[in-house]
Formats: structure tokens, sequence, C-alpha cells
């Protein structure tokens, strides 16, 4: 049984596949995205706990993807994972709700650890808004989802 | 001004792709790693050999990183013409950047600021300029193993003080007093004169100061 389903969107390829294959090792169901466009295809069919995101790519970068995942699936918890991103870069992703922003080199364990709290958010987040759906309370249960993506 | 645009954006792209390649290897070295930590049965012999190269891997990747950062930071330095610094922190930038040649000339340098933020209003490229012209100068002037500590404060007036200090009397080639006629001294004070600064010697205590001023940009 794996642990949390992680989709991560790199453009470099050699990259973001030796880390899938890492997380892999490490009991997580990974997947791969190599844009953002392929980012928001996997998210239609296929919805993950947790998204690890690359800043810049060629085409749909990292911030619309962010900006987009969380209009369309609040659920899922963005992890920003970046190498080249600015100050500024952080601040507008925080604001558009991402859990963590991350810097490129990051040790696997402190990016384990980061995953595992974004995972363990998404849980409490969906188990008090199935709470409130249970008791009727569509509304609150709704309240609840739109604050997270807000966040 | 535009030349030194083109450099700073073609170098600036350039670090963004080691930071690229530094990445790959750094995963490719964790996934050997993971492999390599599967094997618990001594079946092979050659274990922490290996272990032991992906480490000194691992460290290098993290020197490179750090290189590559600082490259980034300094080629965006042309970006503006004036700017906000941090002086620790530029020192710190010139310190990494300009290791190679300290280590080649067996000196080091130690960044000891009075307080971590020292602000300052500057043109940054020239200062940066600056503190390589000292450092420099010094290098060419000092013993094997000797080291040079860098203390930064800010004054009662606001002005901000950068002191190069030589460890002894004993590490110095030649007196300080010999470089004040030396070419490259010359050009130094003419760097620190175009943004509004000085720079002194002080041959019996082997401290070169600058003594910098915000400019005003509006």
């Amino acid at each position: 049984m794996k642990e949390f389903k992680v989709l991560m969107v790199d453009d470099e390829e050699d990259f973001v596949r030796t880390l899938d294959e890492r997380m892999k090792m490490r009991n997580l169901d990974s997947n791969v995205a190599l844009s953002g466009e392929q980012a928001l295809e996997i998210l239609e069919k296929e919805v993950p706990d947790v998204m690890l995101l690359d800043l810049k790519m060629p085409g749909m970068d990292g911030m619309e993807v962010l900006k987009r995942a969380r209009e369309a699936f609040p659920g899922v918890q963005v992890v920003m994972l970046t190498g080249h991103g600015s100050e500024q870069d952080e601040a507008e992703a925080r604001r558009l709700g991402v859990f963590e922003y991350l810097r490129k080199p990051v040790p696997i364990e402190n990016l384990m650890k980061v995953l595992k709290a974004a995972y363990q958010k998404k849980l409490q987040e969906s188990m008090v808004a199935a709470t409130f759906a249970e008791a009727g309370e569509f509304d609150t249960a709704q309240e609840i989802l739109d604050k997270s993506r807000k966040r | 001004m535009k030349e030194t645009l083109f450099m700073g954006k073609i170098t600036a792209t350039a670090t963004h792709e080691l930071k690229n390649v530094l990445a790959i290897i750094r995963e490719s070295g964790g996934l050997m790693q993971d492999f390599l930590d599967m094997v618990n049965d001594g079946s092979f012999k050659y274990k922490e050999k290996f272990g032991g190269i992906l480490s000194k891997v691992e460290d290098q990747v993290r020197r490179g990183d750090e290189i590559s950062t600082q490259l980034n930071r300094f080629a965006h330095t042309p970006d503006s013409d004036f700017t906000s610094e941090n002086v620790p922190e530029v020192i710190d930038q010139v310190i990494a950047l300009t290791q190679r040649i300290a280590r080649s000339r067996e000196v080091s340098f130690v960044n000891r600021p009075h307080q971590s933020m020292l602000t300052l209003t500057c043109e940054p490229v020239k200062l940066r300029m600056l503190l390589f012209q000292s450092m420099e100068l010094l290098m060419k002037n000092a013993k094997r193993g000797e080291r040079i500590e860098i203390r930064s404060r800010l004054n009662e007036n606001k002005k901000t003080f950068i002191e190069f200090c030589m460890e002894s009397d004993s590490g110095r080639n030649q007196s300080l007093d010999d470089l004040e006629t030396s070419g490259e001294w010359k050009e130094l004070v003419a760097t620190a004169g175009a943004i509004n600064s000085k720079a002194g010697l002080s041959s019996d205590s082997g401290i070169l100061t600058l003594e910098l001023v915000n400019m005003d940009y509006k």
C-alpha cells in the first residue's frame, strides 16, 4: 500500500525521473509531468494528494499551473521546488496558496518531510470538509475548501 | 553599460543551467546511495568505498551549487544602476567568487561584520569592483598562509566602513606605504571616488579602509 500520491512537474526529464524513482523507493505513488500543460491533463484524469511543481518551464510556467490547480483542484497541496525563483516569485506563490516554497537542491529527507506535512494538511482539510458535508452542511464544507484554495 | 548587462544576462542564464546539471548529479548520486543502502548482507565488498565516493560527489555538488548561486546573484548585479545592498552579504559573495584566486595565493579571507544587516545604497557593480580591487591588492602583497579579516560597520554619521585587516606585520611582503605609489592603488582610489567614497591605507596597523556613503539617486 503506497502512502500517498505525488505528481512531480519539471521539464528537466533526467532530474524528475530520477526523483520519481527515489520517491517510489520511499513508498510514494509518484507520477511525472514534463510540462505545465501535461500536469493539468494528468490532474483532470487522476488527482494527486500533493503536487511538486517547478517554477520556470517552457510553455505554461509553474505559477500559472499553481493558479489553475488551486482553482480547479483545491484539495491538492502544492509544493514549489525551484532553482531559479526570486523573492517576488516566492511571495506570489505564497499568495496563491502554495504549501511550501523550496529552493533546489533539497536533501531528499527534507523533501520527504515537506511532502508528508503537505499530505497531512490535505487529509485534515478533507476530513473536516467531509464531516460538515455528512452533516448536510454543504455550504460550510464548501467554505472550508474555498479557504484552502485562497490560502 | 550595455556590455555589462549583456555579460550579466548570459552568465545568469548559464548559472541556471548549471544548477539544473548539479541537481541531476545530486539526485543521481542520491539514487545510487539508495540502492547501496539496500545491500545489507555484506555481498558487496566495496560498499564502504562507494559510500565514500558518493559522499564526495555530494560535497562537490554542494560546493558547485554555492558558487552557482553566488555567480547568479553577481550576474544580476548590473540589472539596477543603484540599489540597496546588504554589505556583509556582498562581501560574502565576492569572497565566494574569488576563492580560487585566494587559494592559489594561499591567502584566506574572513568576513567579520559588526552587524549582520548593514544597508548601503550604491552602484552595485562598482561596490563589488572596489571590494575585489582591495582584496586583490592585499592578496598580491600578503605572504603565504595570511588570513585577512574583513570588518564592516556603520559609524555614528551613517557612513559605512570596511576594513581589511592583515593578521600580522610578518604576514606582509612589503610595507603598505609602498602600495600607495602603485598603479593598482590609484585604480582602486579612482573606483572609490566614482561612488563618492574614500580608500585609505594604514601601514602601521596593516589595514586598508574603505569609507562608503549612501548615494542619492533620486
